[in-house]
């Protein structure tokens, strides 16, 4: 670990002049993209397509053809010799081979249907899934490493174009969720209000229940033991026992049967979702509220600012980039809430997870799992990016 | 002019402030001093009611202050605390103009006078106009919190421990620029402090508190000289001469130069604190020096004039 080299690599990178911090952090960066290597060298030698003549008969497994086998090989080893040496163009390799595994899937599939009957199915193999999740660890990998900021950013384009040139045409999951159609479309558009309503809703409770108990020690412990307590609950249970009481309540007042309440379906599941994005929805916000400067608060008062005033001008502003975060997470949950929630017939894209594991149809299980974690990144990302927003606009470096 | 009148404060059985009659002299500052737990800062806090009195009564200008709604007759009053409490997430020049936009006041004007605050408070409004308070030194900060205090032109300030968070250059430099500012503006100034040096040095009276109650109220020589109680004497301390001395430029004590006698050998400074005056006719066992100003004697000053009722206030 003394080459010249390797210390050139550090000192760029990194401001902790000790040699021993230098060397730990950029130990870690070696071990993040060993650890992406390993999962690319073993899935170019295993299988990289399933097909079977129907998406529920067996099949047989497909290999790599010797000369990807062989560059896959080289790209899964290069990020690591680029840190090494050429730490700011680590993000190349890592995005090519993420690209080159995408890529390949979508060619590979795509050959092992020529000649096959129209029901026949090519899926993703135990090697693709491995690259794939290799590259993906070398890409964030990368992004440690220096280099342009962008740069971190470069495989979604180049992903964005694969899928829009029809390179997965062939994939499985594809060809399921192109039979589906404009139904999946319906589902994940009902997947997104289920999580955009239950949001709302926990917004609009838990924000004036947390500037009520802010201000009130033994409520605010009540408030946050039980939204605590609500979270322990398993959400397959939680929903479960909101059958009994909805329902009961819709039989009581058929105004509310009317309205659309029942013991499944869409009621159940938007209670207990909006139950569950309570507590994360309350606890920052009391936390945030807390944490405003008692000085700024006293100040405002003492200049003559009316309770309303003080909380508009005052404590929400400087409130606001802490309480998000707790609103982010609310949402990342709810997104994976939600996938639960089709279970008892509210919809959304869970539906394909349980309708596929009914017929053991990985396909579908995908169709499914897939868009809801891409789903539950994005949530993260764009809220994220929010937060960083507005605590510059408002003065405290994030 | 701020009058209390039987004022009192009471927490369940016990009382805060009891049966308090102050009247704060318009245009001079009152320090209201005592140790801690005495309720200073409780009454200071019931001149804007930001603390409702359990009794009595707070006329400002005669007029019941009960009369206001509390966030008008909060407006109409600077308010300075030890926490400084700018807001972070706004800079120095909104800071300033909270009030005046409070009250609505033209956006225009309020930019000039923040300006001109700055520039009275001795921060020079190009540099830190745009300034966000976490880039700002504790005095820097606490300057800021004055000029906010000042930006609606109120009559009354109200002060809690304003210079306590100081370290003590910064405070030594703060409380000189507020003595400038208070001589020209000549507002009407009440300051809780338990730190008696700035009492002494800054007060035009000193209302001194204990337990809740008034134990004195008088000018600092009145509380040095004619202290009422042995609690006064006690509190003030020994040296209480000393410090009042101390606060003051040897040159508040000087005679004028009669031309007739010949000049003392040793001189000082005009702008020599008068303790440190007292100290060099100590050590050089003389009765009397020269008051220099640039080189140039402009007055003499001996044992007799140090020992007068103190400085007389311009």
């Amino acid at each position: 670990m003394s080459d010249p080299a390797g210390k050139e690599v550090g000192a760029e990178r990194l401001p902790a002049p000790s040699a021993a911090g230098r060397s730990g952090a950029r130990g870690d960066v070696q071990a993040v993209l060993a650890l992406a290597a390993l999962p690319m060298l073993a899935g170019a030698w295993l299988p990289w397509v399933l097909l079977r003549p129907n998406r529920l008969a067996p099949g047989e497994y497909l290999r790599l053809p010797p000369v990807w086998v062989a560059t896959l090989l080289v790209l899964a080893l290069l990020p690591l010799a680029a840190a090494r040496w050429r730490s700011a163009l680590t993000w190349v390799p890592a995005t090519l081979a993420l690209l080159l595994a995408v890529w390949l899937l979508g060619t590979r599939t795509g050959a092992a249907l020529v000649g096959q009957a129209e029901f026949a199915r090519a899926s993703a193999a135990s090697g693709a899934w491995l690259t794939l999740l290799g590259a993906g660890v070398a890409v964030y990998g990368a992004r440690l490493c220096g280099g342009p900021r962008v740069a971190g950013w470069a495989w979604l384009p180049g992903l964005a174009a694969l899928l829009l040139t029809g390179t997965l045409a062939d994939w499985s999951v594809l060809v399921e969720g192109r039979s589906e159609g404009p139904r999946w479309v319906q589902e994940l558009a009902q997947h997104l209000r289920l999580v955009g309503t239950a949001l709302g809703l926990a917004l609009l409770i838990g924000a004036p229940l947390a500037v009520w108990a802010s201000g009130r020690e033994r409520v605010a412990g009540a408030v946050l033991g039980a939204a605590n307590a609500v979270q322990t609950i398993p959400s397959l249970a939680l929903l479960g026992l909101l059958i009994a009481p909805l329902s009961a309540l819709a039989n009581a007042f058929p105004a509310l049967r009317e309205a659309g309440v029942s013991g499944i379906g869409v009621a159940p599941a938007l209670s207990a979702m909006t139950l569950y994005a309570l507590l994360p929805v309350l606890r920052n916000g009391v936390v945030a509220l807390r944490s405003v400067p008692a000085g700024a608060v006293d100040a405002a008062r003492g200049m003559g600012m009316t309770a309303s005033q003080r909380f508009w001008r005052v404590q929400l502003p400087l409130a606001l980039p802490v309480w998000l975060s707790g609103v982010r997470q609310a949402a990342v949950l709810l997104v994976g809430v939600a996938a639960v929630a089709a279970l008892i017939g509210a919809g959304g894209l869970g539906t394909y997870i349980f309708k596929g594991l009914q017929s053991a149809a990985t396909d579908l299980i995908l169709l499914g799992a897939v868009p809801a974690a891409l789903l539950a990144v994005a949530v993260d990302a764009a809220l994220r990016g929010l937060e960083t927003l507005l605590a510059r606009r408002l003065g405290r470096a994030a | 002019m701020i009058e209390l009148h039987h004022l009192e404060k009471r927490f369940g059985d016990s009382f805060a402030v009891q049966d308090l009659n102050l009247t704060f002299p318009d245009g001079e500052l009152t320090a209201l001093l005592g140790p801690s737990g005495c309720g200073k800062t409780t009454t200071l806090r019931m001149i804007n009611r930001l603390i409702e009195p359990s009794g009595g009564q707070v006329r400002l200008n005669g007029q019941d202050t009960r009369a206001l709604k509390p966030e008008a007759l909060r407006r109409g009053i600077g308010y300075v605390i030890q926490q400084v409490g700018l807001f972070p997430h706004l800079n120095v020049a909104q800071n300033v103009a909270t009030v005046p936009d409070l009250l609505g006041r033209d956006r225009r004007a309020t930019a000039a006078r923040v300006d001109e605050l700055l520039d009275l408070v001795g921060l020079d409004p190009d540099t830190f106009r745009h300034k966000r308070p976490g880039e700002l030194s504790g005095g820097q900060a606490q300057r800021v919190g004055v000029a906010r205090a000042l930006a609606a032109d109120p009559p009354v300030l109200l002060m809690d421990e304003p210079f306590g968070a100081l370290d003590p250059l910064a405070r030594d430099r703060l409380q000189d620029a507020f003595r400038d500012i208070q001589r020209r503006l000549r507002k009407t100034v009440v300051m809780v402090t338990h730190d008696i040096d700035e009492a002494l040095r800054l007060g035009d009276r000193v209302a001194l508190m204990n337990a809740g109650r008034l134990e004195q109220f008088g000018t600092p020589d009145d509380l040095i000289h004619r202290p009422v109680s042995d609690f006064v004497r006690q509190f003030l301390g020994e040296d209480a001469a000393l410090r009042q001395l101390a606060g003051q430029p040897v040159s508040r004590f000087m005679a004028a130069l009669d031309g007739a006698s010949p000049l003392p050998p040793v001189a000082v400074e005009d702008t020599l604190n008068a303790r440190s005056a007292l100290a060099v006719l100590l050590r050089e066992g003389t009765d009397r020096l020269t008051v220099t100003r640039g080189g140039q004697a402009v007055g003499t000053v001996g044992w007799a004039d140090l020992r007068t009722s103190g400085p007389e206030r311009p």
